[in-house]
C-alpha cells in the first residue's frame, strides 16, 4: 500500500489506542481541538523528518549497507530530540517549576510524543518521497487521527442508540467503524497511488 | 544530581554494552546486504539464466524502483509496488534507449484478483500478447503507464552518464 | 488515563496497539516475520526492564529497554533479509516499526521491582498469544483475501473476499475475530452455568 495510505490508516489506530488507554495522551490532546493542534504537529514532524531520514537511508546507510540500523538511528533521533524539547521546555519554565517538575520526570519521557513519533517515522521511512509526498504523508496521518476522533467518535456515539449485537459492543464495533471508514478511504488511495505513489 | 552520579558504572558499561551491541548490528547488516544482493541478482535474472562474471546490483530506492542490474546487452530493473491491496515486486528489461522490451512478476503469481491481472498485463508487455479485457485495467494502467515513462527516463540518464 | 480494563479487552487493546504489524502480516510469511520481530522486541524489552540494576530505574531504565529492543530488532531485519530478501524489503518499513509500537513501549516502561519480576510471566504469555494471533491472523487474511496460502504453494482457490487484503481488511478482521472470541466465551460461561 501506499504510505499515504498507511498513515492514513495509523492515524486512526493510533486514535482508537488513544481512546482505550494504551496510547498515553493528556486529555485535553484528545478533545477536538486538541486533536487539531496534533494533527498540526503530525504534518510539521512529517515534513521536517521525511527529508532528514530519506537523505540518511539513501546516501549513507544504504552506500555502507547498514539498512538494518535504520530504526536504532531514528531511535537515537528521537530520543534526542524528545531530551532537547524537555530541556527547552524546562529552560523556558525557569528554575522554581523545574524543581517541582523533576518529580513526574520518570513518566514524563513517555507521553504525548508516541503518536506524532509514530507517524513521523513511518512517513520518514517512505524513501524516494517528493515534496509533495511527505507533504501528503503528514497531511493523511493527520487526517486518519482528526477522523478517527471526531467523526469515530459521533459513529459510536450514534451506535449507542442502535440494537447492535452484544458481542459487537464496545471495542469491536469501534473496530468494524474504522474497518469500513478505511476501506472507504482504500478507493481514494488506490486511486491517488498512481499519481503521487 | 552531582556529575559522578549521573556517569555511575552501571551506565557506563551499558553505554559500552550497547555501542557494541550497535557495532555487531552493523557487520551483520552488512553480510545481511551482501546475501541480499546475491538474492536480487538471482531474482532479476530470467529463469535458468547463467550469471556473467563481474555484475553487480545497483540500489537506486526511488518508488516504487528498488534497483538495476546492467547486463551487456539491456538492463534489469526491479519495481516494488506497494499497492492497498497488495505487494507487487517486478522486473523490467529495458533497452539502452530506454525502450520496455519485457517485464514479469517476481515470485509467485497466486494471490488477489489485482495481483493476476497484474501478472498478466506485464507479462503481455513488450510482445504484444492478447491480455484480454477487465474491469481492474483502469487502476492498473496509470501504473505501468507511470512505471515504463520512469524507467526510460532512468535509462537514458544512466546511458548519458556513462557516455 | 482510562480506567483499567478486562484481561480479555486487554489483550485486544494491544492487539490494536499492533495495527501495524496486523496490516503488515496480509499473508503467511510475512505473518511469522512479524510475529518474531514482535515477541524478540518484546522479550528483550521486558528482560532488560526488569533485570537492570536497581540505580538505572526511571527513566534510564526505559531508554536502555527501549535501545536493547531496537537493536535486537535491527539484527532480527538482517536476519530476515539474508534469508529473503524480497520479503525484507516488503516489511522493512514494518519491521522498524515495531520497537515503537506501544505494547513494546509499555514493556520497557516495566519498573523492576520485586513484584512485577514475579508477575513476568503473565506479560510474556501475552506476548506470546499475541505473537501466535498475528500469525493465525495472517493465515485468515490470505485464505479469505485470495483463497491460498502461497508459502505452501496451495492454488485454485478462490478469492473469497479480496478487500480482507487491504488495511481496512485487518480493523474488520480484528473486529470479527474479538466479536467471535466473546460470542465462544459467552456460549461457554453460558453452558457451564
Amino acid at each position: 500500500m501506499s504510505q499515504i495510505g498507511l498513515l492514513f490508516y495509523l492515524g486512526m489506530g493510533g486514535s482508537i489506542l488513544v481512546s482505550q488507554g494504551i496510547i498515553p495522551l493528556r486529555p485535553s490532546h484528545a478533545r477536538p481541538a486538541g486533536a487539531v493542534r496534533h494533527a498540526v504537529l503530525m504534518i510539521a514532524s512529517c515534513a521536517l523528518a521525511t527529508p532528514v531520514y530519506s537523505f540518511v537511508y539513501q546516501r549513507i546507510l544504504s552506500t555502507l549497507k547498514l539498512e538494518s540500523l535504520a530504526p536504532f538511528l531514528v531511535a537515537l533521533a528521537y530520543f534526542s530530540v524528545v531530551f532537547l524539547m524537555k530541556s527547552a521546555t524546562s529552560l523556558l519554565k525557569g528554575a522554581k517549576k523545574n524543581g517541582k517538575d523533576s518529580a513526574s520526570a520518570g513518566s514524563s519521557i513517555y507521553p504525548s510524543p508516541p503518536l506524532v513519533a509514530y507517524g513521523c517515522i513511518l512517513a520518514a521511512s517512505a524513501y524516494g518521497g517528493s515534496g509533495w509526498n511527505l507533504f501528503a504523508a503528514g497531511a493523511s496521518a493527520a487526517l486518519g487521527f482528526l477522523v478517527a476522533s471526531t467523526v469515530l467518535e459521533d459513529i459510536m456515539d450514534r451506535l449507542e442508540l442502535e440494537a447492535v449485537p452484544a458481542p459487537f459492543h464496545g471495542l469491536p464495533a469501534r473496530f468494524l467503524s474504522a474497518g469500513l471508514m478505511a476501506l472507504a478511504f482504500s478507493g481514494l488511495d488506490m486511486s491517488l497511488y498512481a499519481r503521487i505513489g | 544530581m552531582n556529575t559522578k552520579a549521573r556517569v555511575s558504572t552501571p551506565v557506563l558499561w551499558t553505554s559500552i554494552a550497547l555501542l557494541a551491541f550497535a557495532a555487531v548490528s552493523g557487520f551483520v547488516s552488512r553480510f545481511a546486504a551482501t546475501r541480499a544482493e546475491e538474492m536480487l541478482v538471482a531474482a532479476a535474472l530470467p529463469p535458468g539464466a547463467v550469471k556473467p562474471d563481474g555484475l553487480r546490483w545497483e540500489y537506486i530506492r526511488v518508488s516504487p524502483v528498488l534497483g538495476r542490474l546492467v547486463l551487456p546487452k539491456a538492463t534489469l530493473y526491479v519495481l516494488n509496488y506497494k499497492l492497498p491491496s497488495d505487494y507487487v515486486s517486478a522486473v523490467f528489461t529495458c533497452e539502452s534507449d530506454g525502450q520496455l522490451q519485457s517485464a514479469r512478476v517476481l515470485g509467485s503469481t497466486l494471490g488477489t484478483p489485482y495481483r493476476e491481472r497484474l501478472a498478466q498485463v506485464l507479462g503481455a508487455l513488450g510482445r504484444g500478447g492478447n491480455r484480454g479485457i477487465s474491469t481492474l485495467d483502469g487502476s492498473i494502467a496509470p501504473l505501468i503507464q507511470d512505471s515504463e515513462a520512469l524507467l526510460s527516463e532512468m535509462e537514458m540518464q544512466r546511458t548519458e552518464a556513462r557516455e | 488515563m482510562n480506567k483499567p480494563n478486562a484481561p480479555e479487552t486487554d489483550f485486544w487493546s494491544h492487539a490494536a496497539g499492533l495495527a501495524p504489524v496486523l496490516i503488515a502480516s496480509r499473508d503467511l510469511p510475512s505473518g511469522i516475520a512479524m510475529a518474531g520481530g514482535f515477541l524478540l522486541a518484546y522479550a528483550s524489552a521486558l528482560t532488560t526492564a526488569l533485570f537492570l540494576p536497581r540505580s538505572m530505574r526511571g527513566k534510564l531504565s526505559f531508554l536502555t529497554s527501549c535501545m536493547v529492543a531496537v537493536l535486537v530488532l535491527t539484527l532480527y531485519a538482517s536476519l530476515v533479509r539474508a534469508i529473503d530478501a524480497m520479503l525484507f524489503e516488503k516489511l522493512s518499513t514494518f519491521l522498524f516499526l515495531i520497537p515503537f509500537l506501544p505494547p513494546v513501549y509499555v514493556a520497557a516502561a516495566t519498573q523492576g521491582t520485586e513484584a512485577n519480576r514475579e508477575r513476568a510471566w503473565e506479560q510474556a504469555l501475552m506476548a506470546l498469544a499475541l505473537a501466535v494471533f498475528v500469525a493465525v491472523f495472517s493465515v485468515v487474511r490470505e485464505l479469505v483475501a485470495s483463497g491460498s496460502l502461497t508459502l505452501f504453494g496451495t492454488s485454485g482457490g478462490r478469492s473469497i473476499l479480496p478487500s480482507m487484503a487491504h488495511p481496512a481488511g485487518a480493523l474488520l478482521t480484528l473486529a470479527i475475530g474479538f466479536a467471535f472470541a466473546r460470542h465462544i466465551r459467552s456460549l461457554i460461561s453460558r453452558k457451564s452455568r
